[in-house]
């Protein structure tokens, strides 16, 4: 009998005390329902938002900038066809199932909902300091600008989303919204990130978006959308806070000297941590270079290399070629095509992006600049040409004048435009504005088919159908992807 | 040989029958009979003694013997699975010895199903028994590699030969997407978790030896019991038990020679042949960029004197081998009445058919069974492992090098050492294959130790409470190192070392307390069930890559310059309710009624409870006065169940939304981050399946044919789909409960005993399973749903509704280009010339594009399955053959992403000699040329409809030859003795030019939405073993 009653005692308690076994929580991350409830969570989480956009650049965003433009093209490798989809980018041969417009759209819209995750659960938490939940926002706000000004200029018409995607079910259905309610909703933001934000941040800080950073966008903003009476005001304004240029030119892309006073946002990256690292000279390095140039054998990535008519581009005795751009000359060379151009055996490479010696194979440790004081300089002179107020050679003669070159004056507006064109060519080679710049100049398709039929003359590989520059291949296509899942029309002509 | 009496005694009765019901004797005016059973080889152990008409009845020990109580005049049935029943009628006391011969399965035998066994009589499910008969002498490293063919409805896809690996097991079709289709796999009553990946697999840490029964429960009336876990099929395992009487001591032994079979390796082409195409290429490239004839100086050196260059290297032979495997096991059993034991020690040792790989298992079992009173029984098991397992080679042979390295160079200089870089002019440089082989250290050591303990007390008769615990523990470590002197591909330099170190070990425990009662009352029997059960699991396990290492000297991490890593750890858990009743009417109606309600700490706290009834119906026909005096039928049995079962194998943690790290660098200084990684999904719940099966059974002709056939439809609902989403929800898929996928199907088994003579005997088993699947529903709309990626990014398959899960699509191949005329006639993609594939213009929009002009090219899944087993006995010898075989499934053969890579960067197959090379030389229509942009190669090598291939086939598995000495060596020292010689994988028939059971276990998705890519795949050897069998 007692057995009888130990037995039903012993089952009676295992039924009770079990249910809880089923409360299991995860032990490697926090669930997401529990999170963004203190101040401290609310900083790392904008941190992590900062975070995201590493892989941006990392990734594919330069093909989409760079390499589409006529600043660099590829050394094609017959041996590796790994990379045809970045290649036919540059080719203007790319369809819209391509794989690495398809990344740059996925990676832009990652910061997007990061930033709208933040946002939209940042006002519940108590902060100390309300400055510091302000300064939290208009970090977001001006992360959320960005992304959404990449995406306008690249796709035109995308979705536009301010609001955290709680589940599966709301994932779908964002329609797209006219180019003109993007840039409204990028004005909104970039101006609510500028009262927000201080002018500059010093120390550890250094790096975060600042209110300069949102006002430098917010002139390009106004600028693209030729709004150059607003773009005026709102550059000058960042001229006067304390920014400038530095004295030497390659010190802006100097791993020692980041975060310097011509700098006024950079995506950060610290080879020295683990998860930080950048990888410029391994993706944008020569094919046969790796060796030589980082100390580690195998081959480099050889895409965003200069073209010829990049190398060309400077005038005489402007420093910043040799600041920006480096001859590799090898006999290994001498396989490819794209040597033949530059004496047979050598390839030009980015050298802003190129600072031995790497401790670490594939870890790069330069910031990778976005704005730059002289870009302010040169949009504010771009502002002023094109709507024929102000000076706009005061601050071209500016940047000219750090780079060794005499001072312009007395050009015809066109060719006032054009230099301005060429000074933001050169100046900024290799930052991911080109591409933008020929779109808002007008001349993209001038420029892009005249540049084609250059690389077709000096490349037996390309066929009749590469480079066929139409107006509507300016906007790139909505990924197949979200076409088909999200039922979104496709842009025009785009197959 | 001493025999063993039992005692008389009820209870002990009980106990010994527990394996077949329990029984109630009304002891009358008895005597007692003793005896022994034996056939031509000896003695046999397990034999049912059954008074006939009575539930009472005994089983043989492990020496044959019986004993038992019985009124005068009662008659004694002898039955035994893989034997004809014999009946005799007791006269008196005293000795009545038994010699059965071999024949079909009685239908009376016990039949094991979800806690419990049944009378197969009863049984109204579909449940299916292996035959050990047709299974042992096999050569297998693990327990589920034993139901190839053996069974209807279970499709065993023997995809590699990795030592240590397994194959992929579905039961009645692919019942699952986005969630494990692996069944449950029940050890001792003790589900434990099985999921193999076919390259490495659990099921390989228990020794087959060990395994007295497998039964496989295949519809909803008979997996229901496993609520949550059924959907997939569960396998039920019982591993052997001790018998009173005098001990038995059982060696078998077997050892043997493995070889890769000539069918299905790869057809690439020798050094000469790589020169040859390399030569006509590059002066194809010149005559196409600069419209000029070549000359042969404008050739590297080594392409222009082709003849010149032999055979060079065949890197697939290189990195293969001929490799032993052996096998020993000894086993004792034996006991008293109230304490038996079974206890067995194994070893097992397969090198593997590619270099530097091989599996090593040293298994100890202990089963210990004892009566603490009449009333009170207990039982414990214990069964630890260890395992061994070398190199870590999937067979892939593009990371692996030996399907694209450069058939050209040498594997070794002519000072013996390693040719370090295989590389020609144009090609990718490549480490040395056999070196990677040999050179990469790869090892990993697993420990296990499975333990079941219970007890059971009777209170009332026939009312018993069993409460078991059970526990099923786990570690293990690997190392991996990766020496500079293996160079990277690309890269003739050292390479800098790598190495790794992980470790892992897992938890698991299980209570179940079970109360079963038993009413048999005139016409009405009756059998309750009613249980409770609790599971834990809990995961720990570490990784850490070691980077920049010095040199090769020091291979741990401690000589690492840069460590990272993470460890990981999870849980879940199980909560569970069941019942059953099984009842019968005048012991022809037949009613199962289960359920079982499930508590899952997978599922969010909106979804977290399940529950799965089922219902089924059986009506032995038989027994109708009807048919009752028909004199060939001996059974007849018609099924009808219907029910529902789950699927809970998705991660622990699926439904939340995950909160992971994400740092950055402000200004070069750490600022730690977080980002949420994933949506969440409370909602998330079961994949629920939901089944109607109809069957019959039928013994005819003396019990010579029996027939067992079923019909099923199942709906797999709820299915747990990673679906995609747009990305610009900032998320690329989402876990969701979506989707309705239909497998419909017939299962037919026929056993029979063809010729049944004194010396010569012949018996056939045969299984043939048609099983169709379609899509009902799939994610939130109607739109295709696109799966798996191809070399070139491409999805591989779609879902459409109405169609089979995961078809395979493709550019369809409508010729070659052969001159301008055809180029301004037909779709093209820009930059096209004469002489590339001409594919189907599937969108119709004039132009070719990737992805947009693909359609479906391949139907991954069979029209049938089917598995025949021949046996043959002619005196001492018997013979048996196992074949298996499947019609109408399609195959892409999916190493021509790289085999026809016609770039010149790696080897290909050989009928790129033929590819076209102009209009008037246009090859066999299949390669196209190498010339023109990289756009016409590339497509040539993304999926197309050339590189569908049908898989029909038959495939020897297994011939074994025996010769058993009937009555032992020896009077005293051996029992049985028995040598045989078998051939395991004898021959693939098949037009396939790979592995026909190849799976996509080698691409980066497992999934059940990626079917029927072949990737190539570590082959399956041919195994010539020799073996003993000797019991003292």
């Amino acid at each position: 009998m007692k057995i009888k009653i130990y037995a039903i005692a012993l089952l009676l308690l295992s039924m009770t005390s079990c249910n809880k076994l089923l409360d299991v929580d995860p032990y490697t991350f926090s669930r997401g329902e529990d999170y963004y409830k203190t101040e401290d969570q609310i900083r790392l989480a904008v941190n992590g938002v900062y975070a995201t956009t590493q892989a941006t650049y990392t990734g594919n965003f330069p093909a989409m900038t760079e390499m589409r433009s006529d600043n660099t093209n590829y050394q094609y490798d017959e041996g590796n066809r790994g990379a045809q989809q970045r290649e036919e980018l540059d080719e203007f041969l790319i369809s819209p199932t391509n794989n690495q417009v398809q990344d740059v759209w996925s990676r832009l819209y990652t910061t997007i909902q990061q930033a709208n995750v933040v946002l939209g659960k940042i006002d519940a938490v108590e902060f100390a300091d309300e400055t510091l939940k302000n300064q939290y926002k208009g970090e977001l706000q001006f992360l959320r600008a960005m992304q959404y000004f990449h995406l306008v200029r690249l796709f035109g018409e995308v979705p536009l989303i301010l609001e955290e995607i709680s589940g599966p079910e709301n994932a779908f259905g964002g329609e797209k919204a006219s180019v003109q309610a993007i840039y409204d909703q990028i004005i909104l933001d970039a101006k609510a990130a500028a009262g927000n934000l201080p002018p500059k941040f010093t120390g550890a800080n250094l790096g975060r978006a600042t209110k300069a950073a949102a006002m430098t966008l917010l002139g390009e903003v106004y600028i693209t959308t030729k709004q150059y009476d607003l773009a005026i005001p709102a550059l000058q304004e960042v001229t006067t806070m304390g920014y400038g240029l530095l004295d030497n030119y390659a010190d802006n892309f100097d791993p020692a000297k980041k975060n310097n006073n011509e700098s006024i946002y950079a995506i950060q990256f610290n080879f020295g941590l683990e998860s930080e690292a950048a990888n410029w000279i391994f993706s944008f390095g020569p094919r046969d270079g790796r060796q030589i140039l980082t100390g580690f054998g195998g081959q480099l990535g050889a895409w965003n290399i200069p073209t010829p008519s990049m190398v060309n581009a400077y005038e005489p005795g402007d420093i910043r070629k040799d600041a920006s751009i480096q001859m590799f000359t090898n006999a290994a060379n001498e396989k490819y095509q794209e040597a033949e151009y530059f004496g047979g055996s050598t390839i030009p490479f980015i050298k802003k992006y190129y600072h031995p010696p790497y401790p670490r194979n594939s870890r790069a440790d330069e910031n990778m600049p976005v704005y730059r004081y002289s870009y302010v300089l040169l949009m504010l002179s771009e502002a002023m040409a094109e709507s024929g107020s102000g000076d706009p050679y005061g601050p071209l003669n500016q940047v000219r004048d750090r780079a060794d070159l005499g001072p312009l004056s007395g050009l015809s507006t066109p060719d006032l435009k054009d230099a301005i064109l060429h000074e933001q060519r050169v100046e900024l080679a290799f930052e991911n504005h080109r591409w933008f710049q020929l779109l808002r100049s007008g001349k993209a398709i001038e420029i892009m088919t005249a540049h084609g039929n250059e690389q077709k003359e000096l490349l037996d590989r390309l066929s009749a159908a590469t480079y066929n520059i139409q107006p509507w291949k300016l906007l790139y296509p909505i990924p197949e992807r979200e076409t088909r899942l999200n039922n979104i029309e496709q842009n025009p002509e785009w197959k | 040989m001493m025999r063993f009496y039992l005692f008389f005694s009820q209870k002990l009765l009980m106990l010994c029958c527990s394996l077949l019901f329990s029984l109630t004797v009304f002891a009358q005016q008895t005597v007692q009979v003793t005896g022994t059973v034996r056939d031509e080889a000896g003695p046999i152990g397990g034999v049912s003694v059954l008074v006939k008409g009575s539930q009472q009845g005994t089983v043989t020990s492990a020496t044959g013997t019986y004993s038992i109580s019985v009124p005068l005049g009662s008659v004694l049935v002898f039955r035994n699975i893989g034997y004809n029943e014999q009946e005799r009628t007791v006269g008196s006391a005293g000795t009545i010895n038994i010699t059965l011969a071999s024949g079909s399965e009685g239908l009376e035998e016990v039949v094991i199903v979800g806690y419990g066994t049944q009378q197969s009589k009863d049984v109204t499910g579909s449940v299916s028994t292996v035959s050990m008969g047709n299974v042992r002498d096999q050569a297998l490293a693990s327990p589920d590699q034993a139901l190839a063919g053996q069974v209807a409805g279970v499709n065993v896809s023997t995809s590699n030969g990795i030592p240590g690996g397994g194959p992929q097991i579905r039961v009645r079709g692919v019942g699952a997407v986005g969630a494990a289709s692996e069944p449950l796999y029940v050890i001792d009553g003790f589900p434990v978790p099985s999921s193999s990946s076919q390259r490495s697999n659990p099921m390989s840490e228990i020794n087959p030896q060990d395994i007295e029964s497998m039964t496989i429960l295949k519809d909803a009336s008979a997996t229901a019991i496993y609520g949550s876990r059924g959907a997939n099929g569960v396998v039920i395992i019982n591993t052997k038990k001790g018998r009173s009487g005098k001990p038995t001591i059982a060696l078998t032994a077997s050892t043997g020679l493995q070889e890769v079979p000539q069918k299905g390796r790869p057809d690439l082409m020798n050094g000469q042949e790589f020169a040859q195409w390399r030569q006509e290429a590059e002066m194809d490239k010149i005559r196409y960029e600069q419209g000029r004839e070549p000359s042969l100086d404008e050739i590297p050196e080594i392409y222009r004197n082709p003849s010149l260059i032999g055979k060079g290297t065949n890197w697939f032979d290189e990195v293969t081998r001929v490799a032993p495997m052996s096998d020993i096991n000894l086993s004792f059993s034996g006991g008293s009445d109230n304490i038996k034991a079974y206890v067995s020690a194994g070893y097992f040792n397969q090198q593997g058919v590619m270099l530097n790989t091989g599996f090593e298992r040293y298994s100890l079992r202990s089963n210990v069974d004892a009566n603490l009173t009449d009333k009170f029984r207990v039982g414990v098991s214990l069964s630890p492992s260890l395992t061994y397992t070398n190199g870590s080679v999937r067979g892939q042979g593009r990371d692996e090098f030996f399907d694209i390295a450069n058939p050209i160079p040498a594997v070794y200089n002519e000072d013996g050492s390693y040719n370090v870089y295989i590389q020609t002019p144009g090609t990718f440089g490549n480490p040395n294959p056999v070196m990677v082989l040999n050179e990469t250290v790869n090892k990993a050591s697993s420990a296990r130790v499975l333990f079941n303990t219970y007890g059971e007390y009777e209170f009332i008769k026939d009312l018993k409470l069993k409460s078991t615990f059970n526990v099923d523990y786990g570690s293990g470590d690997s190392e991996y190192f990766r020496p500079s002197t293996i160079r990277g591909q690309n890269n003739p330099n050292p390479s800098i070392p790598t190495g790794r170190y992980t470790s892992r070990s897992s938890m698991n425990w299980l209570n179940e307390n079970t109360l079963n009662y038993d009413l048999r009352q005139g016409n009405h029997s009756l059998s309750a069930l009613l249980g409770f059960t609790v599971q834990s699991n809990k995961f720990l396990n570490g990784s850490f890559d070691g980077n920049e290492f010095a040199n090769d000297d020091i291979q741990t991490l401690n000589a690492a310059a840069r460590i990272t890593g993470n460890t990981n750890k999870q849980e879940w858990g199980l909560v569970s309710y069941l019942a059953r009743v099984n009842y019968a009417y005048l012991d022809k109606y037949l009613v199962t009624a289960t359920v079982r309600s499930d508590g899952s700490s997978r599922f969010g706290a909106d979804n977290r409870w399940g529950t799965f009834p089922s219902l089924a119906l059986g009506w032995r026909l038989s027994d109708e006065n009807f048919l009752k005096d028909v004199s060939w039928m001996n059974e007849f049995k018609l099924r009808a169940s219907y029910g529902f079962s789950g699927n809970f194998n998705i991660g622990n943690y699926s439904y939340m939304s995950n909160i992971g790290t994400n740092d950055y660098a402000f200004n070069s200084g750490l600022a730690n981050g977080r980002w949420k990684t994933n949506l969440g999904n409370s909602f998330l719940g079961w994949e629920k399946m939901r089944e109607l099966n109809l069957g019959y059974d039928l013994t005819i002709l003396n019990n010579r044919l029996t027939m067992t056939a079923d019909f099923y439809i199942r709906n797999t609902q709820d299915l747990l789909l990673e679906s995609e989403i747009p990305q610009s929800s900032g998320f690329g898929t989402a876990m969701e409960n979506r989707g309705d996928i239909r497998n419909q199907g017939f299962e037919l088994g026929i056993n029979s005993r063809n010729i049944n003579g004194e010396n010569f005997r012949w018996s056939t088993n045969f299984n043939i399973s048609f099983n169709k699947n379609k899509v009902v529903a799939l994610g939130r709309s109607t739109d295709p749903l696109y799966s798996g990626s191809s070399s070139e990014g491409n999805p591989t398959n779609v879902s459409v509704i109405g169609q089979p899960l995961g078809m395979l699509i493709g550019y369809r191949v409508e010729g070659i280009y052969q001159n301008q005329a055809d180029l301004d006639k037909y779709p093209k993609f820009p930059g096209a010339i004469p002489g590339n594939m001409r594919f189907k213009d599937v969108n119709g929009d004039g132009e070719i594009t990737p992805f947009a002009d693909f359609e479906v090219i391949g139907n991954p899944y069979p029209d049938f399955t089917w598995g025949l087993t021949n046996s043959l006995n002619y005196k001492n010898l018997d013979l048996r053959v196992l074949v298996v075989g499947a019609m109408g499934a399609e195959m892409l053969r999916a190493t021509s992403y790289y085999t026809w890579n016609i770039d010149g960067v790696f080897n290909v197959t050989r009928d790129v000699a033929d590819r076209w090379k102009s209009e008037a030389n246009p090859g066999k229509g299949i390669v196209p040329t190498t010339a023109g942009e990289g756009r016409g190669r590339v497509m040539f090598r993304d999926s197309h409809s050339g590189m569908i291939h049908k898989t029909d086939y038959a495939w020897v598995k297994n011939i074994t030859l025996g010769y058993t000495f009937k009555n032992g060596i020896g009077t005293n020292f051996l029992k049985t003795a028995r040598i045989y010689g078998s051939v395991q994988n004898v021959v693939a028939i098949t037009n396939y030019p790979g592995n026909p059971e190849g799976t996509n276990y080698n691409r980066g998705s497992q999934s059940s939405l990626v079917p029927g890519l072949d990737y190539s795949n570590y082959p399956v050897p041919r195994i010539f073993t020799l073996g003993t069998n000797f019991t003292f």
